[in-house]
């Protein structure tokens, strides 16, 4: 019996003991912290701001937008066998919720609800005030380079300018509206960023950057006299600050990254040095590559899955440079069969590429003999030249024709072309310029916003003969699917109107 | 012999195993003047029975050959002779000196003790709705793991299984209850409590099985027992002798089926034909390569198994020793499985207090199917050779002139490798003490500890078109260690013709849950460890913790064992939830009346047995993952500055505090019946069960900024109405027994409720095909209409939706009638659970023979079935079918559309009710032949057993499904509302031949 006791004890013992464990049902997340224990020290909002920056990184953003702006303007076009993809060109869009749509709208906002936080919680954390200041005016920049896509991409778009509850719907703004967030954003910002950064901050956003993008902003709503006001503080800052590089392919290269001419890039390095397999991000030693040379570089090494026109090779014919020959942009923007072509070192037939297949040449690593996942190559988000030309296209509009040409020069002196006469007249001077941008700047996914903003989009552009494909015919026949007043813009996803449960109105036509 | 018992007691106390093998027994015995042998109707003697002389305390036991001697018993003496497992008998002796005695083995099903949890109560007491599961036909159909075994095997259980070595087949229990994902039962082995039962527990050890299906059953397990529960008891040793059991069988596995693929000549022709039909030059395909990937893919498995116990005990004690080793080599090159286990069972009684464990220590390595192969042979090209030295991996792929995205499906397998090393030790102790006759006090403490070890690793160079191929090595190591402590007092008392009993517990359980995973890249040589890596280094890991503390009872009163009335009730509380919401109350009452046993009855001569049962009660699901109500902030999200990575960190995933357990009311009525002295029986049970509170994730603005998944709100209601019936007839006429058990469950499934605040939108599943809707059932395919081809353009211009449509195009239908084809013409066109679902066991004995057939069937669901949109997507380059006629002109095809490559207009690729296809079934799954020797063979062997058996499974299938198999899961293996019944990719099941040995020593 005595042994029954002891076994009787002890059972009571471990069933009381095992039992009886206090805390059992707090257990707290061991492994984050917690909004309410973060955003307390100067180095959070640092970490806050730089999550911000790896937003408008996110290649769902920076990779997919490329296909939205260059695809569906007159210089790109897509052989995609993936039919959804290759649609979003060709203004035909099944599947409103098609994941580079979306995801678009969806990381666009996401970085937005990144700055959001820093400008909730950064206020209230005790750091230096010149440093929070800046922080607060990155994060308004940053929320402004997405409102500036939003309003590019999709038009009236939710104004989210607050972090509230997984409940909240934030209104849907009027196109006014929302390039009124824009401005705000970029007046904002260029309050309070610095001039320029040294050392390890090289990259954030800069009172240029910021006051570039208003400029654009105003641009692009046709307010002439406030972009002209805009981008002459820029060019109050030449050469001081910001010049033309010497030459016109330093802007696409690794090289030459946040060099003199560049207001504003989105940063990537192939810090992990690969050349095979896929990157993967968000973790401890994650990729910070850009992929864009992959998804555009030569098949069968990348996937080819944007294409220059012929249109667009044929912009590049039309003029020759100061002794005769082609204009030496070209050769930096794409590459087509001609005679010495090499496409990563291969010529044409080696690589088995048809006399219709033209290819990026911008953005990619074309002097290799291989293409990866792994480009470290900066996105430049606005550069000098096109300041200048939408500068000259601002004093254009306003009857300054004599004092813009020279802006125009500038860009085509660099490039060896001739100097555009100052007596130009003011239509003759803006047809010249709306094709100086598209040789200066094709592949910058500019052209679309530009061809909405000279009122050209629109189903004539396909030519005469839709039926060829944009690779043969001298017409972007991709446009002729173009509705005006309604492939404009883009589709909101449906996924998005759904979830808004009304209140969120479907674009015009779509 | 007294001596060696209290030695045996101590003993207990420490590990059990090895004392207990080389137990001894001896028995006291006096002299006496009647003597005798007790045997079992096989003439098998069965030590340990107890003789007792009726209305004294005099009293023996048989030893180890069946024989007792029994002194001064007067010549009138009545003997009691019993046997656990066995019908008491009593004997007259009748001045009889040597009386022999056969006891038959208790088949009364209605008298069988069954364990329902925290109770064990007699199958005829069993108020509330469960089933209990024929073990011993179930175990006949080899398998490696428990829930494969079940299919078919019980009313209202749903078991979908496939052929892939090691994979746990999807197991549910009155339809799908839960959008969260947790929708599979709680397992309770041996008192412990366990979300999943895999391969890696040796089903060979189940005494028992007993599903718990409606509240009444499950109340006691409160916000686990929604999804049913599945109580698995393992065996214990009988007393008596040493006795070993040896089982082993090896069999082969074939894939049933091979899709008709086109060879290389006939693919040339057809995938010329698609480029010429775009206005493309034909790709310049490769000639004088011929692979039928299928074939190269597909090979004959293996299936073995040795199981061998030791088992035994004495008066107070008992123990029961498995060793198993279970081996599956796929019927694809490839996956492998192969799992050893030792279990040691033992229990202990002293007086008043029980002392007793279950424990297997087990672990199982598995060689995993990589990719998805099934769906590779036919994306994959005829003219394209399995193995080319011209690529740096060795293995063909698609290439400029033979285009396609499919990865090779052997390279898949061969050079790249995912193997998972399971170690694990599932168990329980407990400790009983007997306060009075009546109170009995029970400690439980259970275990389900794991570790896993993942390793995935590819060997350098491509398998796939324009994919890089470099070589990584990936390692995750998962470590569970969950406990659990219960605490229960058992009162049963009789009171006349009153009984009652009751039972309060207060239970505890901690789940610790840790996982390392390491990264490399550029491994040299075969040296598959993460010192050998040279770039890209990255390692992830976390941590968590899971509590629960609950209190239950229950409280049984019966009368005359015409009338009972069961109240259960539990309270939960758990460390998922936030403060608001922590606790939940699940009750539960349930009452049932037995006709039979009333006099009017008393003359009937149908019914053996009738029974009512009326049940009702709540039960939850606590279905999120731990910390799912706190927002947290998450590093790295990182930036490049300066040409350096710099941190960052925000919050990405908004949460939603306020969430709360996911509850279904269930309301149950059973009938139990038999007749002619319970030959034929019949359970049917009918019910409706509301689910409500069911966490779905409320797709919130995506302009909110939420990344990873929208938040969670307790919004869902779905409603499962279900009939269950449940037939049996058993007969033995001389040497002839011969049995039918048939099982049916008709299940109609419905969503009331999603998110209404955001108008009860639809949710989709994998690729939109599945989507869940209020008013249709969980898992409808909702795809566009077809309306067959188009012939020529006056009827292209007749139809008018799709005026870019060319002769040959498939016709779609403009079901919202906006005048164009898109996303808003789909419709629902089938559902993914079956209407009806069945199973029939027939068995028949004569002398030595036996013979089992096992078939099972569903119908009403429907499948969408991948292999055929890639055969018949013609845009992207994959194989066709060689039955396929395709459209070539007017009136040659209303079926198939013209093979056009990469078609811009509405082309084939768009999911449509082309792959919807209907996967009734009716298969037999088991046949199974044995003969067992007779005794005068055996005893000459001196063997107490020797059987010899061939089972075939899967041998022959009924159905439409022109797929691999009807038998699908889901989508990548996983059976929930998201994925259920889209096959893309499915491990079909596999035609086995096994042949088998069990010898008893």
């Amino acid at each position: 019996m005595k042994k029954i006791r002891i076994i009787v004890v002890f059972m009571v013992f471990l069933g009381t003991t095992i039992s009886c464990e206090e805390d059992l049902l707090d257990q707290v997340n061991p492994n984050a912290p917690t909004p309410e224990t973060f955003w307390k020290t100067e180095q959070d909002a640092i970490l806050g701001v730089n999550a911000v920056y790896a937003g408008i990184q996110n290649r769902e953003l920076s990779l997919w937008e490329i296909f939205d702006y260059d695809m569906r303007s007159d210089e790109g076009y897509s052989q995609s066998p993936w039919t959804d993809l290759a649609n979003v060109g060709r203004f035909v869009n099944i599947n409103y919720d098609f994941p580079w749509l979306l995801e678009v709208w969806r990381e666009l906002y996401r970085t937005i609800y990144k700055a959001n936080q820093v400008l909730e919680n950064v206020p209230d954390i005790e750091m230096d005030e010149t440093l929070k200041t800046r922080i607060l005016a990155e994060a308004k920049f940053l929320r402004g380079h997405c409102y500036y896509k939003l309003a590019t991409l999709w038009g009236r778009v939710p104004l989210v300018t607050g972090i509230e509850d997984a409940n909240t719907r934030y209104p849907q703004g009027n196109i006014d509206e929302v390039w009124g967030q824009v401005e705000q954003d970029f007046i904002d910002a260029s309050a309070g960023l610095p001039n320029s950064y040294t050392g390890g901050d090289v990259g954030r956003a800069t009172r240029g950057g910021a006051i570039g993008y208003l400029g654009r902003s105003y641009l692009q709503q046709k307010k002439w006299t406030e972009a002209a006001a805009e981008f002459e503080k820029i060019i109050a800052m030449v050469p001081g600050t910001y010049d033309l590089m010497p030459e016109f392919k330093d802007n696409f290269t690794e090289e030459f990254e946040n060099n003199k001419e560049s207001l504003f890039e989105i940063q990537f390095t192939n810090n992990n040095g690969k050349t095979g397999g896929f990157p993967t991000y968000n973790n401890a030693s994650g990729d910070e590559t850009s992929e864009r040379a992959q998804f555009f570089g030569v098949r069968p090494l990348g996937w080819t899955d944007g294409q220059p026109t012929k249109w667009l090779l044929n912009q590049f014919l039309i003029e020759p440079d100061q002794n005769g020959n082609v204009d030496p942009r070209l050769q930096y923007t794409l590459a087509y069969d001609h005679p010495d072509e090499l496409l990563y070192g291969l010529t044409y037939e080696e690589r088995s590429a048809g006399p219709n297949d033209r290819f990026w040449r911008k953005y990619t690593n074309y002097w290799q003999d291989y293409e990866s996942y792994f480009s470290g190559i900066n996105t430049r988000v606005i550069r000098l030249a096109d300041v200048y030309l939408m500068y000259a296209e601002a004093l254009n509009e306003l009857g300054r024709t004599q004092e813009a040409i020279p802006y125009a020069n500038f860009v085509r002196q660099r490039s060896n072309m001739n100097n555009l006469p100052l007596t130009m007249g003011q239509e003759e001077f803006r047809l010249q310029l709306r094709h100086d941008r598209v040789v200066e700047l094709a592949g910058e996914s500019l052209r679309f916003g530009d061809m909405v903003r000279y009122g050209i989009a629109g189903p004539e552009l396909a030519g005469p003969d839709p039926s060829l494909s944009a690779a043969e015919a001298d017409f972007d026949t991709e446009f002729q699917n173009f509705v005006k007043g309604k492939s404009e813009y883009l589709p909101i996803p449906l996924r998005e109107i759904d979830a808004y449960g009304g209140g969120l109105e479907q674009n015009p036509g779509w | 012999m007294k001596k060696q018992l209290t030695k045996l007691t101590r003993k207990a106390l420490m590990p059990l195993f090895l004392v207990c093998i080389f137990m001894q027994q001896g028995y006291a015995q006096d002299q006496t003047s009647v003597s005798g042998t007790v045997k079992d109707t096989d003439g098998v003697p069965l030590p340990g029975a107890s003789i007792v002389i009726s209305g004294t305390q005099t009293g023996t036991t048989s030893d180890f050959d069946g024989n007792f001697e029994l002194g001064n018993a007067p010549s009138n003496a009545v003997l009691i002779v019993s046997y656990i497992g066995y019908i008491t008998q009593e004997v007259n002796v009748d001045t009889r000196s040597v009386v022999n005695i056969t006891l038959a083995e208790e088949t009364n099903a209605l008298d069988e003790v069954v364990v329902i949890g925290y109770q064990t109560v007699k199958r005829s007491d069993i108020v509330g709705s469960v089933a209990v599961v024929d073990t011993e036909e179930m175990l006949k159909a080899p398998a490696s793991n428990v829930g494969q075994m079940l299919q078919g095997r019980a009313a209202g259980v749903t078991v979908t299984s496939t052929g892939n070595p090691g994979a746990s087949p999807s197991v549910k229990i009155r339809g799908l209850n839960s959008f969260s994902g947790q929708d599979s039962p709680l397992y309770v082995v041996d008192g412990m409590l366990i979300s999943a039962l895999g391969a890696d527990f040796n089903p060979n050890d189940i005494a028992s099985i007993q599903v718990l299906k409606d509240a009444a059953a499950t109340a006691l397990y409160g916000s686990r027992g929604m999804n049913g529960v599945i109580v698995v008891t393992t065996k214990k040793g009988k007393s008596g002798p040493l006795k070993i059991d040896y089982d082993f069988y090896y069999g082969f596995q074939t894939i049933n089926k091979k899709l008709p693929l086109t060879n290389a000549a006939q693919f040339i022709e057809i995938n010329n034909l698609a480029y010429t039909n775009n206005g493309d030059a034909p790709q310049n395909l490769r000639t004088g390569v011929d692979t039928d990937w299928q074939e190269e893919l597909f090979k004959t498995g293996t299936i073995t198994e040795h199981n061998l116990n030791f088992s035994g005990g004495a008066e107070n004690s008992n123990y029961f020793i498995s060793l198993n080793y279970y081996d599956q080599e796929g019927a694809i090159v490839g996956p492998d499985f192969e799992r050893y286990q030792i279990r040691v069972n033992t229990e202990t009684k002293k007086g008043r207090f029980t002392f007793g464990e279950n424990i297997a220590m087990s672990r199982s390595n598995q060689t995993r199917v990589n990719g998805n192969p099934f769906i590779d042979v036919v994306w994959m090209l005829p003219t394209i050779p399995v193995y080319d030295s011209g690529n740096e991996s060795g293995y063909g792929y698609g290439d400029d002139n033979n285009s396609t995205f499919a990865t090779n499906p052997i390279g898949l397998q061969e050079h790249y490798s995912n193997t998972a090393v399971t170690s694990k030790v599932l168990g329980s102790a407990y400790g009983e003490l007997e306060i009075f006759p009546f109170l009995k006090y029970k400690l439980n403490l259970g275990l389900d500890y794991a570790q896993i070890r993942e390793k995935y690793f590819q060997r350098a160079g491509a398998l796939r078109q324009n994919t890089p191929g470099a070589t990584f090595l990936d390692d995750r190591h998962s470590e569970f260690f969950n406990i659990l402590a219960e605490n229960t007092l058992n009162y049963n008392q009789e009171f006349g013709k009153h009984n009652i009993s009751a039972l309060v517990g207060y239970t505890t359980q901690k789940d610790n849950f840790t996982v390392n995973f390491a990264h490399t890249e550029g491994l040299a040589g075969e040296f598959w460890v993460q010192d050998n890596g040279t770039t890209s280094p990255r390692t992830e890991g976390r941590e968590e913790v899971a509590g629960l503390r609950s209190i239950l009872g229950s409280f049984n009163y019966s009368f005359d064992d015409r009338y009972t009335l069961l109240v259960n009730f539990r309270r939960d509380g758990s460390s998922k939830f936030g403060k608001n919401n922590q606790y939940a109350n699940f009750p539960s009452v349930s009452a049932s009346w037995r006709i039979s046993e009333e006099n009017f009855m008393e003359n009937n001569t149908i019914f053996s047995n009738l029974k009512l049962r009326g049940s009702w009660g709540i039960v939850g699901n606590q279905a999120i993952s731990n910390y799912a109500t706190q927002s947290v902030l998450r590093y790295n999200q990182n930036y490049v500055l300066n040409n350096q990575v710099v941190p960052g960190a925000t919050n990405l995933q908004l949460v939603n505090p306020n969430l709360r357990w996911e509850s279904k009311s269930t309301t149950n009525f059973g009938l139990d019946a038999g007749f002619f002295d319970n030959r034929l029986s019949l359970t049917a049970d009918y019910y409706v069960a509301d689910v409500k509170d069911l966490l779905l994730a409320v797709p919130i603005p995506l302009s909110s900024g939420n990344t990873g998944g929208d938040p969670l709100a307790n919004v869902g209601q779905v409603q499962n109405r279900g009939l269950e019936l449940s037939l049996g007839y058993q007969n033995t006429t001389n040497d002839l027994s011969y049995g039918i058990s048939a099982n049916g469950t008709f299940l109609k499934n419905e969503v009331k409720a999603l998110v209404e605040e955001a108008g009860n939108l639809p949710i989709f599943g994998q690729g939109q095909i599945l989507r869940t809707a209020v008013g249709e059932p969980v898992a409808s395919f909702y795809v566009l209409e077809t309306a067959g081809i188009f012939q020529d353009q006056a009827e292209i211009d007749a139809w008018g939706v799709q005026p870019n449509a060319r002769p040959g195009d498939v016709k779609y239908v403009d079901n919202d009638g906006s005048g164009d084809i898109n996303f808003d013409d789909r419709t629902v066109v089938g559902k993914a659970l079956p209407d009806f679902e069945y199973g029939l066991n027939l068995n028949m004995s004569y002398k030595g023979f036996d013979a089992t057939a096992f078939f099972a069937g569903v119908t009403g669901n429907s499948i969408f079935n991948e292999q055929k949109w890639w055969s018949q997507r013609y845009d992207d380059n994959a194989n066709y079918l060689v039955d396929d006629v395709y459209w070539t002109g007017p009136g040659t095809s209303n079926l198939i559309p013209k093979p056009i490559h990469a078609d811009s207009s509405l082309s084939p690729t768009q999911n449509s009710d082309r792959y919807v296809e209907k996967g009734d079934y009716f298969r037999l799954k088991n046949l199974q032949i044995g003969y067992a020797f007779p005794e005068d063979i055996i005893s000459k062997l001196s063997l107490s057993k020797l059987r010899l058996y061939v089972t075939g499974q899967n041998l022959f299938t009924i159905t439409d499904y022109t797929g691999y198999d009807p038998e699908v899961v889901g989508a990548n293996g996983n059976g929930d509302f998201l994925n259920r019944g889209f096959d893309n990719g499915n491990f079909p099941s596999l035609r086995s031949g096994i042949m088998g040995i069990q010898i008893g020593f």
